[in-house]
């Protein structure tokens, strides 16, 4: 230090440099909209603690209003320590000091916690801090510490602690994590969370030959989450739960069918129609679901992503929603079994000829085809004409394949095949009196209870859906200028308040590289900053008073 | 929701149909199977059916309380028997029906598949436990003529039963299961044989015997001269005769006429119920100005 004082004077300033590394484009409403999902957001950075703060209220991660807490290994008691150089004094005084502060905040926090109007919190903590916050004795001090707070920002972490930060959310809090990181120091962090997504950009590939997603950008996050990822959870739930479903409408009218053959174990159903049931009568419709689904619009999903929480909540796959589709599923094997049944037992065609038993069963199955497609057109959210063209085509295939299926006798078939058996019920009107009585028999309860629940117990997508079903197809809410007029005075006055400009914080999203001019600035502010002891400003303030010789 | 209302409609216009049918169709219903048995065979009927020294004929009388118009369709009904009984089911041979003789590989027949070593045609429990109880009806004194042909599918006697294919060796050992066969007669114009053959889906069922051409007037009375031949007695079934008129949708059916009326009248309440709700009381949840929109949606989901 001191030769450098002694080259670098009476130098001439030619310019100065400065290296931007500005944030990325939407970012900050990224992360907003993602806060409002209810998805709690930390920052794992490399940075110095300054910059990782301002970057976080460039973010809107922390601001003024928030109660932050600081656990920072510069402060002057650590800085003393350190200067004495006895390692081990070191660690287990940090070690303390870390503990102390942990327990301090963890007093404080509930204050602020049980007044739902209060501060939010937030945590900012420092790498080396971090290191003995990690240790398995105060761990879980940590984790319940900032578990409680809206957003934590950690900073000058290491790429291992970025993983192992990580790793106690996933393991403690037992929460789905997901981690998003750009650079080759991300990659541990990628790889220890449930989600890794990579940003492939100006730093390399390495983040992204790592992540399970890779996106461009980081706004691109909030469509990944809000609209994909939402529809994707909807859409798998309706494709586990429909196939239940349909098994057990299906198996289930077989069951009953053994209280009257003395539970000998006779099938209903021919063989060829057990197998090809879930192969090819009710496969494609709901594969098409799964595929093209959508409760609501992209735009509407972004717009309202408190909807995100419904996947949070798991509230279309829990066991409310598995026994009531199990007992209209049993409901509506009952109508199938017994109304075919009893309604055959003595029907016939105009010449007087009786029903057999292979009669009964194609009629029975014709209708819990029938059924099962058309309940599958009322548990949809979005119909396109796939949907029309697979639930049409499911039932028509059926019928090619019992038209030739029963006219073709050959000479490898089983015993009692089912030869003919389809023309002679065709050729009777109990067939089709049957074919439309079944199905809207069966699906009456379904009509009833989704009718209900839409109207008295909606979810919140179905109020989002019923309010903008209105709206024209892809363009989304009216621009805001032609909503003005609709406004009360209230509302007119806050909204042009909210456009003013936003007072100004004291952290303006930049931070300098060195600490050492803080003394300096603050000068200029007309604020006194006790000068620290490596500040630069002091250190040269005091070499120019023993200058004079 | 609108879609749906039109099958709701649909079925309503059906329940003022199946209101009109239900009536239509008159039916003579009789069991016999106790009446027929004499006095002093009360007490062990299955030892007098299976004597074949005690006559079987029997006299019943059927009185006709409104019009029927011919044709009119005699059926035998059996309950408590297990037609569709697993065992059962598979106790034919459908390839030795179309081949007879030549037809070797008849295992699924057994235990009635040969006797004395030789092949039993139409082998098989179904065919061994054949209905042989047969029935003469005399109106006034003259006998109604009872048309026994076309009383099986076409399709089966065109297409399962072989036009060469002769009873052999039928019904001859020392178990008999119901009736026996003509062996003159090949087996497309069995035509007891192929209804019977036809396996019924519940434990109750009828079948056709045959079919009176003729119109029966009310108050008529007709005599039934039967045979009671076959055994229900060691299992506890029954045996009912049957004469019905048919109309457009098969039988008398009150389980078809109810469910017909009661899904008809439950889907028009669900659909006026619907469309009122629509139409009268707009819902406010879904109606909401987007500002207050936002407001309760978020408010709804903070329950975490």
């Amino acid at each position: 230090m001191q030769v450098a004082e002694l080259i670098e004077k009476e130098l001439i300033l030619i310019g100065a440099t400065a290296i931007e590394d500005k944030l990325q484009e939407g970012v900050p409403n990224c992360i907003q909209t993602l806060s409002r999902a209810g998805i709690k957001i930390w920052v794992l950075t490399g940075d110095k603690i300054e910059t990782a703060i301002n970057i976080a209220y460039a973010c809107n991660l922390l601001n003024n209003e928030m109660k932050q807490f600081i656990i920072s290994s510069e402060t002057d008691a650590i800085r003393e320590v350190e200067e004495r150089g006895d390692q081990t004094e070191i660690a287990r005084f940090m070690k303390e000091e870390v503990k102390k502060q942990l327990k301090q905040f963890l007093d404080e926090a509930p204050q602020y916690f049980c007044s739902p109007s209060g501060p939010k919190l937030a945590l900012v903590i420092d790498g080396k801090c971090l290191m003995y916050a990690l240790e398995p004795s105060l761990r879980i001090m940590l984790l319940t510490l900032s578990l409680n707070c809206s957003s934590v920002v950690c900073c000058r972490v290491s790429p291992l602690q970025k993983a192992q930060v990580t790793s106690l959310v996933k393991k403690g809090a037992r929460k789905i994590t997901l981690s998003i990181g750009d650079g080759a120091n991300d990659v541990s962090m990628i790889q220890a969370a449930h989600i890794g997504i990579g940003i492939s950009g100006l730093e390399g590939m390495q983040a992204v030959m790592a992540s399970d997603f890779a996106i461009a950008q980081f706004r691109f996050l909030e469509d990944l989450l809000l609209v994909h990822g939402r529809w994707s959870y909807i859409r798998l739930c309706k494709v586990v739960m429909y196939f239940f479903y349909k098994n057990l409408a299906f198996t289930l009218t077989q069951f009953w069918f053994t209280f009257g053959t003395g539970f000998s174990g006779q099938r209903f159903y021919d063989d060829w129609f057990q197998s090809l049931y879930n192969v090819i009568f009710t496969a494609l419709p709901v594969v098409i679901v799964g595929l093209f689904d959508q409760d609501i619009s992209s735009s509407l999903s972004k717009k309202y992503p408190e909807l995100y929480k419904e996947g949070v909540r798991n509230m279309f796959f829990n066991r409310r929603i598995v026994a009531i589709w199990a007992c209209f599923a049993v409901y509506q094997s009952l109508v199938f079994f017994y109304f075919v049944s009893l309604s055959s037992s003595t029907s016939r065609d105009s010449d007087g000829k009786m029903f057999g038993l292979w009669d009964v069963s194609t009629m029975a199955f014709t209708c819990v085809v029938v059924t099962v497609n058309l309940r599958l057109l009322m548990m949809c959210n979005s119909i396109t004409r796939w949907h029309y063209i697979s639930v049409g085509g499911s039932i028509i295939v059926w019928f090619v394949f019992i038209f030739v299926y029963s006219g073709i006798m050959t000479r490898f078939d089983r015993n009692d095949n089912m030869f003919w058996v389809i023309y002679v019920l065709m050729s009777t009107s109990y067939f089709y009196v049957t074919l439309l009585l079944v199905p809207v028999a069966a699906l009456l309860g379904d009509f009833l209870y989704l009718g209900v629940q839409r109207w008295f117990f909606p979810y919140d997508y179905q109020i989002v859906q019923e309010s903008h079903k209105d709206d024209a197809d892809s363009i989304n809410a009216p621009d805001s200028q032609e909503t003005k007029e609709h406004l009360t005075p209230d509302e007119a006055r806050s909204n042009a308040i909210s456009q003013l400009p936003k007072e100004v914080s004291k952290h303006s999203g930049f931070a300098f590289d060195s600490p050492g001019y803080e003394s300096f600035f603050a000068t200029q502010f007309g604020k006194y900053v006790p000068p620290k002891a490596w500040d630069v400003a002091r250190r040269a303030s005091m070499k120019s008073k023993s200058k004079p010789k | 929701m609108g879609v749906i209302f039109i099958p709701v409609g649909l079925v309503t216009l059906r329940a003022s149909h199946c209101v009109i049918f239900h009536s239509m169709v008159v039916e003579i219903v009789d069991r016999y199977d106790i009446d027929c048995v004499p006095e002093p065979s009360r007490m062990d009927k299955v030892s007098y059916i299976q004597d074949d020294s005690i006559p079987k004929n029997c006299s019943r009388f059927m009185k006709v309380h409104k019009y029927m118009k011919a044709p009119i369709y005699i059926y035998y009904q059996l309950d408590n028997y297990y037609q569709n009984h697993r065992r059962y089911v598979k106790s034919r041979s459908d390839k030795q029906l179309l081949d007879g003789q030549k037809y070797r590989d008849t295992s699924s027949c057994q235990p009635v598949e040969s006797n004395n070593n030789r092949p039993i045609v139409p082998c098989g429990l179904i065919a061994w436990s054949l209905f042989n109880d047969t029935f003469e009806f005399i109106r006034e004194g003259a006998e109604l003529k009872v048309n026994r042909k076309n009383i099986a599918w076409k399709s089966d006697r065109g297409h399962k039963f072989g036009k060469n294919v002769y009873p052999f060796n039928f019904q001859n050992g020392t178990l008999i299961g119901g009736g026996k066969l003509n062996p003159e007669i090949p087996l497309s114009d069995q035509e007891d044989l192929i209804v019977w053959m036809r396996t019924s889906a519940l434990p109750s069922f009828r079948k056709l015997y045959g079919r009176i051409e003729e119109d029966l007037d009310v108050d008529d009375v007709v005599v039934v001269n039967l045979m009671n031949n076959y055994n229900t007695y060691s299992f506890g079934g029954k045996k009912k005769l049957v004469l019905s008129t048919s109309s457009w949708l098969g039988g008398k059916n009150d389980f078809l006429g109810h469910a017909c009326v009661f899904v008809g009248c439950s889907s028009l309440t669900l659909a006026i119920i619907f469309m009122l709700l629509h139409a009268l009381w707009r819902h406010e949840l879904f109606t909401l100005e987007q500002e207050k929109l936002f407001r309760v949606i978020r408010t709804r989901s903070t329950y975490i």
